[in-house]
């Protein structure tokens, strides 16, 4: 019965190996494609509060210039 | 007899591989992707604080940061029977009930950024639980399709009131 059982498997197991791989390197590949956008949005916020912080001081110190 | 364990046999061997990709491999990236997403409503949340479109006296603000930062902690082990299993006592079902309403009579990006946090959280209990999921799957389908969509929603309102609670506020929990 077992050894039926794993012939079976031996024929079964190929295209359930194929479509695990298939799977996996797909889940793999979105994982890293979500992992890339989050960075993208983190440093695209980071650069959004840095600009505002430098551009602050710089505008007023312009502004304090120009109304000397 | 013999035939059936043969099959039975046949879809173990099967569904193992199933199994381990979805608990170690699909499951752990769809709760990053949660998690990311709900940085991202935190963060939307947090820049509209800085751009002044949400006033800092808004009483739903520290609620709603609260339930996404606790909510983000749980994530990677909540699960449905965590969220729905457990009894409200007297005191918790009230302050649910207070905290709902203030989010609910805020702004409208407070509500939605409240909404898509609920949804992630109950997007990260339903991957941690996929068998509790398709259990009750027929039972959902079954009450939005024969019944009358207010009373499934009233259903929905009080699971929602339940989760909030068991997740967010009692004192167990913490």
């Amino acid at each position: 019965m077992l050894l039926k059982v794993l012939a079976t498997y031996g024929w079964v197991g190929y295209p359930v190996a194929g479509i695990t791989i298939f799977v996996s390197v797909k889940v793999l590949q979105w994982r890293e494609r979500f992992y890339q956008q989050e960075m993208a949005r983190i440093t695209e916020i980071r650069n959004k509060l840095m600009q505002s912080k430098l551009e602050l001081p710089l505008q007023s110190s312009v502004e304090q210039k120009e109304q000397k | 007899m013999k035939t059936l364990l043969f099959w039975c046999l046949i879809a173990l061997l099967v569904g193992l591989p199933i199994y381990l990709l979805y608990w170690n491999l699909f499951r752990a990236a769809l709760i990053q992707r949660l998690k990311y997403r709900m940085f991202q409503v935190r963060d939307d949340l947090r820049m509209l604080l800085i751009a002044g479109e949400i006033s800092e006296k808004e009483k739903a603000y520290p609620l709603i940061e609260k339930f996404c930062n606790r909510a983000l902690s749980k994530m990677e082990d909540v699960d449905l029977t965590n969220l729905l299993s457990s009894k409200l006592d007297k005191q918790t079902s009230l302050e649910v009930e207070r905290d709902l309403e203030i989010i609910f009579n805020s702004g409208p990006d407070m509500r939605r950024h409240f909404l898509q946090i609920a949804f992630l959280v109950f997007g990260a209990a339903a991957a941690n639980s996929p068998g509790v999921l398709v259990l009750i799957a027929p039972v959902i389908v079954f009450s939005v399709t024969a019944l009358w969509f207010n009373k499934v929603k009233l259903w929905f309102l009080a699971l929602m009131k339940k989760a909030m609670g068991n997740l967010f506020l009692k004192p167990a929990s913490c």
